[in-house]
C-alpha cells in the first residue's frame, strides 16, 4: 500500500492501453486490457496525467498536486491521492517502477 | 471411412434447413453430417454459393452451437467473407465482436492471475480457451469463453489458493458442506470466483474430469508442458491437449459437450498434426488403462464429422480401442443426436432428437450392449419415431446408473 | 411490398408458414400460429414492408400453441427465438405483448453492430432527441405524446447507434404504454391509433400505438442525435428542466447502454462523443403538453 514516506516510485503499467475522453474537469479512462471504463474527478486525473509523463513517488506527485489546491485543502487532497493511488494498482493501472 | 449404417442410408436431398424435414432416428447420423454448419465447416468456400434462406438457417445453426465467431473466422481465413450477404455479414460481425469481448476479459483474466501468483508456484500452465488464446493459435480466435483454467503442481495447491484468495478470489459454492466435498472427495479446489470482476478460475491439477475413474499424473502434464514464448506461461504437450478435450467430450461412455469441442479437436490436429513427435505421442497416450476409448472416439468422429486429416496408421492403431460394433452403431447414433444442430424451427429441435437420445441412454443402463444393438435395430428406431408416447414412459429417468454397465458400453 | 397490401387471409396465411417484415434495419421472421395474435399484428405493423425475397432473416421468432400431452387441459403458448424455447404464455389473448418483449430480447442480445441504449428516440428536422429512461420513468408515454405532436418516431425501446458515424438508425416500433398512461394517451390524442389493449399481462394492462406511416417509411434514413433529456413524470409537478453536466450526461447514458461492455473502446468513444456534443437535461413534468413543448425548446 503506497503510502506517503514510500519510496516506491509509481508508473502507468502501459500506456498504450489507455484511451481518455475529457468531459468537464472529469477524465474517462477506458483500459483497453480489462475492458473496463473508469470515472476520475480532477485530482484522480491530474495524478493520471502526471503519472503518463514520467514515474513519481507519492511524495512527488503530492507536491505537484498540492500546488494546484488552496492551502487549506493541501492535507484532504494528500490523504485523497494516497486512496487514488491505492486504487490505481488495485487496478492494475500503476506498477512499482524498477528503482 | 468404416462401414457403419449411417453412411448406408440414403439422404434424401436436404430441405431449406439443410436437413430432412422429418426424419427418422435412423438418419440423425447423416443428417448431421450434411446439416448447412457442417459442410460449411469442412468446406468454408461453400458459403459464397449460399443464398439468403440458406444463410438464415447457417447463422441459426453457428449461433445455436456457440460457434458464430469460430465460423466469421473461418469465412476470414478462407477468404470468402466478402461473398457473404450484408446482412449475414452483419450477424457475423455482431458475433465477432461478442467473441473479442470474451477474449479481452480472458486476456485480463489470466495476467491478473499471473500477477496473483507470483511466486506461489513454478509453472502455471493455461488449459482450453485460455491457452488457446494466450498462444495466438487459431482455434483462440472467435471463441466464446467463461473461465479460465490453470493446472498447477498438486503440492502447490494450497499455496496457490492462498495467494489467489489474497487477489479478491472466493469459493463459487459458498456452503461449506460442498467445499468439503469438493476437497475430501473430488481432491479439487472449489471453482473460484472474483468477487469484483465476477469472473471464474478452475484450479486443477489434473485434466481428468473429477467424476470420472479415470488417472491421469499431474506431474506427468506438467513435466510435458510446453513454454507459451514471451508469456512466462505454459500450455500443455500437443498430444495432452487432444488429450484433455478428447476426454471431457467422451468419458465414462457419454457425450459431455457437443460440436464446439469436435471442432477445437480438429483445429489442434490441424495445428500440430505434422510435428513428428504428435501422432507417436497421441498413441502412446492410448495405451494408458482408459485412454484408448476417449481417443478412439475423437478421431473417429472428427474424421466423419470434420474430415480431418488422421493418418490411417493412427487410426488403425486406435482401433485396438475401440468398442465392440454394436456399441460403436449406438454411440455414432447419440453422437449425432448430440451434435445436431439447431434449426430455426423449433419443432425441429428438442423433440424426437432429444427423447431418442434419452431412450437410448436409459436402456444402455440396463442392457447388455449386444441386446440392445438387437432390439434397437434400425427398423426398430424407424418404428420408435411414430411411437414417442411409449419412449416417454420407458424412460427411466436413472442419470449415471449402473456403472458397471457404463464402463462396458464405453 | 407493405404488410397492409396483404388481406387478413393472406396476412394469417403467411404468419403460420414464415413472414419475413424488416423492421429498421433487421428482418425479422415471424411465425406466428395464434389466431387471436393475427389481428392485432396485421394492424400494429401495418406501414412495415416485407423483407426483400432472399434475405436471410436476423432472427427467427416463433410463437405457437403448445399442446403437452401429459397436461392436455392446459395449453400453453410458446415463443421461440431461433428455434429455442424462450418464454411460456398462458393465454392466447396475450400473445402479441409476450411477442413484442420477445422482439424486444433478441434484438437487445444481439444487435450488436450498434451501441445500443434502452431509450426512446425521436426526432425533428433531423435533430433527434434521445430520452433514456429505465422503466416506469414515463419514456414511453412521453414519446407517444410527442410522436402524436408530429415528431418523427425513431425508436421507443432502443436507441442504435452506429459506431462509425454516431448517427442513429431508426427502429420504429410500436409504442407501449402501461394502464393509467392509455386513458392518458387516449385524451392527449384521441385520433392516435391503439391498435390493441392488453388487460391481465404481468406488467398489468398494455396498450400499442400505431407507429406513424411517416415514421415508418422513413426507417432507412439516420438521424444525428442533437441532445439528451432524462423525463421523470410526476404526478402535480410544474413542468422543469435542469442542464446535466457533461459527465452526468455520460453517466445517464452509460447507465442505459444495453450492450456497452461488448462495444469496449468504440462505445467508450462514442458515449464520451454523445457527452461531450448533445446537451443533457433533466426533465420533470406532470403535464404532456409542457413536456412537449419542453423538448422543443431543448432541442431547437
Amino acid at each position: 500500500m503506497p503510502t506517503p514516506d514510500s519510496p516506491d516510485v509509481w508508473r502507468l503499467a502501459d500506456p498504450s492501453a489507455f484511451a481518455l475522453f475529457g468531459l468537464d474537469d472529469d477524465l474517462i479512462v477506458y483500459d483497453r486490457r480489462s475492458g473496463q471504463t473508469h470515472l476520475f474527478n480532477a485530482l484522480a486525473a491530474e495524478a493520471f496525467r502526471a503519472l503518463h509523463v514520467r514515474p513519481l513517488t507519492e511524495a512527488q506527485l503530492c507536491a505537484l498536486l498540492t500546488d494546484m489546491v488552496e492551502p487549506e485543502r493541501a492535507a484532504e487532497a494528500a490523504s485523497a491521492l494516497s486512496a487514488v493511488l491505492a486504487r490505481f494498482a488495485a487496478l492494475g493501472m500503476i506498477d512499482p517502477a524498477d528503482a | 471411412m468404416s462401414g457403419r449404417g449411417a453412411d448406408a442410408v440414403a439422404v434424401p436431398a436436404a430441405g431449406p434447413e439443410g436437413r430432412p424435414a422429418d426424419s427418422p432416428p435412423a438418419r440423425f447420423a447423416a443428417a448431421t453430417r450434411e446439416s448447412l454448419l457442417l459442410r460449411v465447416l469442412r468446406r468454408p468456400q461453400i458459403a459464397a454459393e449460399l443464398g439468403g434462406a440458406d444463410w438464415g438457417v447457417l447463422l441459426v445453426q453457428a449461433s445455436g452451437a456457440a460457434l458464430g465467431g469460430r465460423l466469421a473466422a473461418l469465412l476470414e481465413d478462407a477468404g470468402v467473407l466478402d461473398r457473404v450477404p450484408a446482412r449475414a455479414r452483419d450477424r457475423l460481425a455482431a458475433a465477432r465482436r461478442t467473441a473479442d469481448r470474451y477474449e479481452r476479459i480472458t486476456r485480463w483474466e489470466v495476467a491478473c492471475t499471473q500477477r496473483a501468483l507470483r511466486g506461489a508456484t513454478e509453472r502455471i500452465v493455461l488449459l482450453k480457451g485460455a491457452a488457446y488464446v494466450i498462444a495466438g493459435v487459431p482455434i483462440g480466435r472467435g471463441r466464446i469463453m467463461s473461465d479460465v483454467d490453470i493446472l498447477v503442481a498438486r503440492p502447490d495447491l494450497p499455496a496457490v489458493e492462498a495467494a489467489v484468495r489474497v487477489h479478491g478470489w472466493r469459493p463459487v459454492k459458498s456452503d461449506p458442506y460442498d467445499e468439503h466435498y469438493y476437497r475430501e472427495y473430488m481432491h479439487e479446489l472449489p471453482p473460484l470466483v472474483h468477487e469484483e470482476r465476477g469472473t471464474v478460475l478452475d484450479i486443477h491439477h489434473t485434466i481428468v474430469p473429477p467424476t470420472s475413474r479415470l488417472k491421469i499424473a499431474g506431474a506427468d502434464l506438467l513435466a510435458a508442458a510446453e513454454p507459451i514464448g514471451g508469456t512466462g506461461l505454459w500450455r500443455l504437450a500437443p498430444p495432452d491437449m487432444l488429450l484433455h478435450t478428447a476426454i471431457h467430450l467422451f468419458h465414462d461412455g457419454e457425450v459431455f459437450g457437443g460440436l464446439r469441442e469436435l471442432v477445437d479437436l480438429d483445429g489442434l490436429i490441424r495445428l500440430f498434426g505434422a510435428r513428428p513427435d504428435f501422432w507417436p505421442g497421441v498413441v502412446d497416450r492410448a495405451g494408458h488403462r482408459g485412454l484408448g476409448r476417449p481417443l478412439f472416439y475423437a478421431l473417429h468422429y472428427c474424421r466423419h464429422f470434420l474430415e480431418t486429416p488422421v493418418p490411417d496408421m493412427v487410426h488403425a492403431r486406435l482401433a485396438t480401442y475401440a468398442p465392440p460394433a454394436p456399441v460403436r452403431l449406438l454411440m455414432d447414433r447419440l453422437v449425432a443426436a448430440a451434435f445436431a444442430p439447431v434449426s430455426p424451427r423449433p419443432e425441429d429441435n428438442g423433440g424426437a432428437a432429444a427423447r431418442w437420445l434419452l431412450y437410448v441412454r436409459s436402456h444402455w443402463l440396463r442392457m447388455p450392449p449386444l441386446l440392445l444393438a438387437r432390439h434397437l435395430g434400425r427398423k426398430a428406431l424407424v418404428r420408435f419415431a411414430a411411437r414417442t408416447p411409449k419412449a416417454r414412459s420407458t424412460r427411466s429417468g436413472r442419470g449415471r446408473g449402473a456403472p458397471d454397465r457404463r464402463r462396458r458400453g464405453a | 411490398m407493405k404488410v397492409s397490401d396483404l388481406t387478413s387471409d393472406a396476412f394469417a396465411a403467411a404468419l403460420g408458414s414464415g413472414l419475413a417484415v424488416r423492421l429498421g434495419p433487421f428482418v425479422v421472421h415471424w411465425r406466428v400460429t395464434v389466431p387471436a395474435a393475427r389481428g392485432p399484428l396485421h394492424a400494429l405493423y401495418a406501414h412495415h414492408p416485407l423483407a426483400e425475397p432472399d434475405e436471410p432473416p436476423d432472427v427467427y421468432v416463433d410463437c405457437r400453441a403448445h399442446l403437452n400431452p401429459r397436461r392436455p387441459w392446459s395449453r400453453r403458448i410458446h415463443l421461440s427465438i431461433d428455434g429455442r424455447f424462450h418464454a411460456a404464455q398462458a393465454r392466447a389473448q396475450l400473445s402479441v405483448p409476450a411477442l413484442e418483449w420477445t422482439m424486444n430480447w433478441s434484438l437487445a442480445t444481439r444487435a450488436h453492430e450498434y451501441l445500443m441504449l434502452h431509450a426512446a428516440v425521436v426526432a425533428r428536422d433531423g435533430r433527434a432527441v434521445i430520452l433514456p429512461a429505465p422503466p416506469g420513468s414515463g419514456k414511453s408515454t412521453l414519446c407517444g405524446a410527442l410522436v402524436a405532436r408530429g415528431w418523427r418516431l425513431l425508436s421507443d425501446e432502443f436507441t442504435l447507434i452506429r459506431p462509425g458515424d454516431g448517427l442513429i438508425a431508426p427502429l420504429p416500433r410500436p409504442v407501449s404504454l402501461k394502464e393509467g398512461a392509455i386513458a392518458v394517451m387516449r385524451r392527449f390524442a384521441p385520433e392516435h391509433m391503439f391498435a390493441g389493449v392488453f388487460p391481465g399481462t404481468v406488467k398489468g394492462t398494455v396498450g400499442y400505438v400505431l407507429p406513424p406511416a411517416a415514421s415508418v417509411a422513413a426507417q432507412d434514413e439516420p438521424a444525428r442525435p442533437c441532445c439528451v433529456v432524462l423525463p421523470r413524470w410526476r404526478s402535480g409537478a410544474a413542468v422543469r428542466t435542469e442542464a446535466l453536466s457533461r459527465t452526468g450526461t455520460f453517466l445517464a447514458l452509460n447507465r442505459n447502454a444495453v450492450n456497452y461492455s461488448i462495444l469496449g473502446e468504440r462505445g467508450a468513444a462514442l458515449l464520451a462523443g454523445l457527452a461531450g456534443g448533445c446537451p443533457g437535461h433533466r426533465l420533470a413534468y406532470d403535464s404532456l403538453d409542457d413536456a412537449v413543448d419542453a423538448v422543443g425548446g431543448l432541442a431547437a
